[in-house]
């Protein structure tokens, strides 16, 4: 421990005094043989990019949590005009209950004239419109600490005046809000994974080169009978000097950044981009008092790692001594005292050029990896793909069927017919499709088109059909669906649908198609390409999915 | 002080350097090491200050199996043993001065406290005027003495010296002999692995001799 705090103490005093020396004599390790220019600028721009990364993350995060609390903490009471009213008494005697209420910190009503420029943009600037009866909001505050039972005030309001009083906390756009700002915190994170890791993979390899050069160093030392403590302390401070200040090089620079960021963006946007558009996207882009000391902890990080290393490899280097003339013996093991001493086996010291040549077979190593699980996803996605198409299917409360195939609607009439379920879908209509000319291709289908079937025409793609089932399903109130599409696009349909309808049940009736063989889709070329392009369709959507699943678990 | 039991060594697949070699020298000792060029004493001594360990057999020093120190303990135990490496393994970024008070600057003494010593002994090896001076400059000779400070100024228990006097005139070398043996006779056992011979004739000790992997022991 006191071993460390002085370490620590010469280390930092070593960091901003780099010539002084606290004795007459020479250093035992030259402190130029491990702050080398290359070595600090490595250092540094690495530190630069994570604190870059770190503060910006940090800002999309900051503003993402303003716009959910924004919008979480306003609350709208409209109170609607009724034959006889005095609509300012009604606002006003509501205003006054809302006052009385525990958790509302704020309750503002809106003038008359406010609330008709809300009406503007439907109705237009027309002064004859002061006559009629408009309905009157009251804004509201919630004080978050104490957040009132706003599904109690609703319903009480609602009593006492007859429906005319409605509340409206905007749920459902939290919920949206919520799972947006959710993703970017997700993906901000996996980022700032990627370049710390970076970072930590560059600094590691950077002192490690820095300790190899000292090899003959730390042997003679222990030669002469330097105690291990005492050789990784003298490497130690000059590690951790050179981590404070590279560290400190790179989060000042990207602290600057950050300073004049807003000033650089409003002279450079010119009239495109406004600061207050940027304000509302990457919030005040300034760091805060909490963003800037992120930046501080990253140079404590960036230290700490330079200063580790430094130790680890002392150490590497004093327990392969004497084991590198015989890489495959060890005293210890020998006589069975320990085992440990095998997992440190000499390969010798590694050299710089051997960790390159390794970094560069890490990244060859892994991009195979890659390839091989792309290529063996594949050939699971196809021979996993429903060859016959379903033979049974289950009630549900609506059918909907993915438009690109004359069999495909056929069927779907069929489940309808059977009464499987009560309305059908048909998603992804062309635009100029009508009603008769679609019942004139189904001949036998008449009343069915006549009584119990929707056409969507917004869909031009599989996302697309989703959104547009997600508003029927809505619209009609239905739970569960039966999803109809050819059996090479179900895995992908049912991904999109998925993730815009989590709470939907959702049951897949593939249909085989003719045009493709699924019995041998290695053997036909045409296959092939079909279902290539879809599993490449395929990993975003269900990646998409995947996402949108953390992002709900952790929103609770 | 030393014993070799059955020991054997042989660099990764290479041939035996030594073949079952079974020795053991007394406390207080002082032997020469020959045996002609790649005979393997560079490699005995190595196996003695544990930069080295050997495939098979036991090595014990001051009553201890080198195997079985932990890495940890290897200091201490170095610091009772003074090595000369033939080829010196100066530190090359300090002067002649500091590289010989090395040995006491790492146990934490004080520079003051052995300040006279170590210029007093880089005198009496001839080295008075190279004080300052760093390795880089050093003739082979110099080196070979500062090498030699090096390894004495502890007044180690046990002295191993790699072809000690290779680089140095005649003169000289009966000079450093003379240290030796001084050093000798204040208690510190010595082994010097030489093939000068006539530094052997000069004094009368037993010879340790490797030939063909195996030592014999020739008083
Ligand atoms: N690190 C090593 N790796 C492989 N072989 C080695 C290694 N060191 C020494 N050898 C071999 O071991 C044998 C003995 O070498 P060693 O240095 O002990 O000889 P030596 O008696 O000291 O010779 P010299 O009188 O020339 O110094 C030689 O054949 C040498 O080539
Ligand atoms: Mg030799």
């Amino acid at each position: 421990m006191k071993q460390f705090v002085k370490t620590f103490v010469l280390g930092i005093g070593e960091a901003f005094w780099p010539r002084r020396q606290l004795s007459g004599s020479t250093q035992i390790v030259p402190q130029s043989s491990v702050s080398g220019r290359a070595l600090t600028a490595v250092i540094s721009i690495m530190s630069f990019l994570a604190c870059l990364t770190a503060g910006v993350v940090y800002m999309v995060n900051q503003s993402a949590d303003a716009w959910y609390n924004d919008i979480a903490s306003e609350v709208t009471v409209q109170v609607t005009p009724g034959e006889g009213l005095d609509m300012d008494k009604q606002v006003a005697l509501v205003t006054s209950i809302l006052q009385r209420q525990v958790g509302i910190s704020q309750v503002r009503p809106l003038s008359l004239a406010e609330s008709s420029a809300l009406l503007e943009p439907w109705l237009g600037a027309n002064n004859s419109l002061l006559g009629l009866p408009i309905p009157r909001l009251i804004a509201i505050e919630i004080d978050r600490n104490q957040p009132p039972d706003l599904s109690r005030v609703r319903q009480n309001l609602a009593a006492r005046f007859q429906d005319k009083v409605l509340l409206d906390d905007h749920r459902h756009w939290q919920s949206q809000i919520r799972s947006l700002t959710r993703s970017v915190a997700l993906a901000g994170i996996g980022i700032l994974i990627l370049v710390a890791t970076a970072t930590i993979s560059v600094i590691v390899s950077a002192a490690r080169s820095a300790m190899a050069s000292n090899h003959e160093i730390v042997e003679v030392l222990h030669f002469v009978g330097a105690q291990r403590k005492f050789i990784a302390s003298e490497f130690e401070r000059h590690f951790l000097a050179l981590g404070i200040r590279s560290g400190l090089l790179g989060a000042l620079s990207a602290g600057l950044v950050f300073f004049f960021a807003p000033y650089a963006i409003q002279m450079l946007g010119g009239g495109s981009v406004t600061a207050s558009e940027i304000k509302q996207l990457v919030g005040s882009a300034q760091l805060d008092f909490f963003g800037y000391s992120l930046l501080g902890l990253i140079v404590v990080a960036v230290a700490g790692i330079c200063m580790f290393t430094s130790s680890y490899w002392v150490d590497r280097i004093l327990n392969t001594e004497g084991t590198i003339a015989n890489p495959n013996y060890s005293p210890r093991k020998r006589f069975g005292v320990s085992s440990r001493q095998a997992g440190r086996r000499a390969n010798g010291m590694m050299s710089p050029n051997g960790s390159f040549a390794k970094g560069v077979g890490v990244v060859l190593k892994s991009t195979f990896l890659l390839f091989l699980a792309f290529a063996l996803g594949f050939v699971i996605y196809a021979s996993s793909i429903d060859r016959n198409g379903a033979r049974s299917v289950v009630q549900a409360d609506g059918i909907v069927v993915l438009t690109g195939g004359k069999s495909r609607i056929n069927k779907a009439l069929k489940l309808l017919a059977a009464g499987k379920a009560k309305r059908l879908l048909i998603s992804g209509v062309h635009a100029q499709t009508s009603v008769g000319q679609l019942a004139r291709l189904f001949p036998g289908a008449k009343p069915l088109f006549n009584c119990c079937i929707d056409l969507g025409r917004a869909a031009k793609d599989t996302i697309g059909n989703a959104h547009e089932t997600r508003s029927w399903a809505r619209q009609k109130g239905f739970g569960s669906l039966i999803v109809v599409t050819s059996s090479y696009h179900m895995p992908r349909a049912i991904a999109e649908f998925r993730t815009v309808m989590p709470d939907t049940e959702l049951k897949a009736y593939g249909i085989a198609s003719s045009n493709v063989d699924m019995d041998q889709w290695w053997s036909d070329s045409a296959t092939l390409r079909l279902l290539f392009s879809e599993y490449l369709k395929y990993i975003p959507a269900i990646t998409k999915l995947g996402f949108s699943k953390v992002g709900n678990l952790l929103a609770g | 002080m030393i014993r070799f039991e059955n020991v054997s060594m042989l660099y990764n697949r290479g041939p035996e350097v030594l073949r079952n070699v079974n020795f053991h020298l007394p406390p207080g000792s002082f032997h020469f090491l020959t045996g002609a060029s790649g005979a393997g004493k560079t490699t005995l001594l190595r196996l003695l200050f544990m930069s080295l360990f050997p495939n098979d057999g036991n090595i014990f020093l001051f009553q201890k199996n080198l195997a079985l120190v932990p890495p940890e303990e290897r200091a201490a135990l170095r610091r009772r043993i003074g090595i000369v490496f033939q080829d010196f393994r100066l530190l090359d970024h300090m002067t002649t001065w500091e590289n010989v008070a090395l040995p006491l600057r790492v146990q934490g003494r004080r520079e003051s406290d052995y300040k006279e010593d170590v210029t007093e002994l880089l005198k009496w090896v001839g080295l008075g005027n190279r004080i300052h001076a760093y390795p880089h400059i050093l003739s082979g000779g110099e080196k070979q003495r500062a090498a030699i400070a090096r390894a004495v100024i502890g007044k180690p228990e046990l002295l191993l010296a790699d072809e000690p006097t290779g680089n140095v005139d005649p003169r000289m070398a009966r000079r450093l002999l003379r240290l030796f043996i001084e050093l000798n006779h204040l208690g510190t056992s010595v082994v010097i692995a030489t093939h000068d011979h006539d530094l052997v004739k000069q004094y009368n000790a037993p010879r340790l001799v490797l030939a063909d992997g195996s030592l014999q022991v020739r008083a």
